[in-house]
């Protein structure tokens, strides 16, 4: 296998190396994004299809096992809502300041 | 590979990193998400908005004997002593609300009636025991002879009472009088002027349920037992009392040495404990109020909760104090009732802030003008209902609370 060096010399290699540390950067904060967007997606679905009602398991007088798994799992999503999304969402945000920061930081030398 | 390995760790770090700085921005935020203003909840002279719908569901299982019917056998399944206290606990709630709108009068004597008429009806064709836990037919012999179960003759002899203040009735005037007789002959019995609610098993709940009774007696039929009652605070002080907190003790035997499942004072005693003994001896209420708020209340990011058992004094979970929180020590239950202190004490951050945990966890639901806390049960949303709106009946009898603002 060929080096980086070899093919596009140096300069190339060193802006190949942080476009791939930019990618990753930008997949972290798409992945902190997407787990938000998946948290929020299935926890409104389970509150518009009136899973709330369910939530009456965690006192323990829904004597069935189906409307129990169901209280539990909106319980479970809606303090994942409200604990975890805006944690993932801030994450998300902070994430990009500091890449662009960073990005800027690196981009600066080269631009002289 | 080493830079590899230096990159991920430096990576993980960042991100670790991150989601501290993300969480300490958030988590401290959420409860203004949750927090209200408590004047939605408590109203010095009419009946709070969240209070009326509240006991919209309430009224609404009282008024179809069907629904009730089908209520009542989910909670007796679950745990008699709940069917039984949310009785209780509607009925002093229908009293502080017909003071605080005469025009609701009628119809909430109506339905008080209602209530106790069931509730007397259900005792006579079943027993005592149709409303006690199933230990209490196989869990050794009553002490006090005839076997009589002080949380039942309390909680009757309460409802009675409020019902009698909001108006009189002859029919329950007889029988009111006659629990009071029965009450105090059997307290009268033991070293530490208690009954058992089960046997050989005093709680303090129920014995100080029993006193406000008594009181309201002395009210309505002008008797005095005064000396009665001022004799059950000096032995409560003297033997009823935990040493490290200065806290009332939740259980023990008729001759006062503390049981193991109630030893110290717990969260879903003491509390209760402070309000009916606020017209009794408001001074001594108060005092276990203060240290109860010491001992028990807390606030996790804005987040108010009750701890079932103060730090110094754990104790063991029963179906009582339901599941109790790891590290933080707090209970669903303790938590309920640190309402009806909170509010009967004008204690308006610990309500604000407990309000603000019921509007998170308590999962309220808005249906039909009607208010539920999904994860409660009707006991659970008759012990806050009356938090809304207890006060008058109270001030009927001559207690009240001094402000903590």
């Amino acid at each position: 296998m060929r080096s980086w060096k070899g093919l596009f010399g140096k300069e190339l290699e060193e802006r190949g190396f942080h476009m791939i540390k930019a990618h990753k950067r930008t997949l972290s904060v798409r992945r902190y994004m997407g787990y938000a967007v998946f948290i929020t997606v299935f926890f409104l679905l389970l509150h518009v299809l009136g899973f709330r009602e369910y939530t009456s398991a965690i006192s323990g007088i829904l004597p069935g096992y189906k409307e129990t798994v169901f209280g539990l799992i909106y319980v479970f999503m809606y303090f994942a809502f409200i604990g975890f999304v805006p944690i993932l969402l801030i994450s998300a945000v902070i994430l990009t300041i500091w890449e662009r920061a960073l990005s800027g930081k690196i981009n600066r030398p080269s631009d002289n | 590979m080493n830079l590899l390995k230096n990159l991920s760790i430096k990576k993980l770090l960042v991100h670790v990193l991150v989601l501290i700085i993300a969480s300490s921005i958030w988590l401290p935020s959420i409860h203004f998400f949750f927090k209200e203003d408590i004047g939605n909840y408590l109203d010095d002279k009419g009946i709070s908005p969240k209070a009326k719908m509240l006991a919209g569901r309430q009224l609404q299982i009282w008024r179809d004997p069907e629904l009730r019917k089908i209520e009542l056998q989910k909670m007796q399944n679950r745990n008699p002593e709940w069917d039984f206290m949310s009785r209780t606990f509607f009925v002093l709630s229908l009293a502080n609300m017909a003071i605080r709108e005469p025009g609701f009068k009628d119809e909430a004597c109506e339905i008080m009636d209602c209530i106790i008429d069931t509730t007397l009806e259900a005792e006579r064709l079943n027993g005592m025991y149709h409303f006690l836990m199933g230990y209490a037919n196989h869990s050794g012999p009553w002490k006090i002879d005839p076997p009589r179960s002080i949380f039942i003759d309390g909680e009757i002899a309460l409802m009675l009472g409020a019902r009698r203040l909001v108006m009189e009735k002859p029919e329950y005037a007889i029988l009111h009088r006659e629990r009071i007789s029965l009450i105090l002959e059997r307290m009268s019995k033991s070293p530490v002027m208690s009954s058992e609610s089960y046997p050989d098993e005093c709680w303090i709940f129920c014995n100080t349920i029993a006193l406000a009774s008594i009181k309201m007696s002395d009210v309505l039929d002008k008797t005095d037992n005064s000396g009665f009652l001022k004799k059950w605070i000096d032995t409560a002080k003297r033997s009823l009392t935990e040493r490290k907190t200065g806290l009332l003790i939740s259980t023990f035997t008729v001759d006062g040495s503390p049981i193991e499942c109630g030893f110290g004072p717990e969260g879903t005693s003491i509390w209760l404990t402070c309000h009916m003994l606020q017209i009794i001896d408001q001074d001594y209420a108060e005092d276990q109020y203060l240290r109860a708020r010491k001992e028990l209340s807390g606030n996790l990011l804005g987040f108010g909760y009750s701890r079932e058992w103060p730090v110094s004094c754990k104790g063991y979970m029963d179906i009582d104090s339901g599941p109790v929180v790891p590290i933080l020590g707090t209970s669903v239950s303790a938590s309920g009732l640190a309402f009806i202190a909170a509010s009967s004490f004008h204690d308006k951050e610990y309500f604000s802030s407990l309000i603000t945990s019921l509007n998170c966890g308590g999962f309220p639901l808005e249906k039909d003008g009607m208010l539920y806390y999904q994860a409660g049960n009707p006991v659970g949303d008759s012990v806050l209902l009356y938090a809304f709106v207890e006060g008058p009946l109270w001030e009927r009898i001559g207690g009240k609370g001094i402000p903590h603002d």
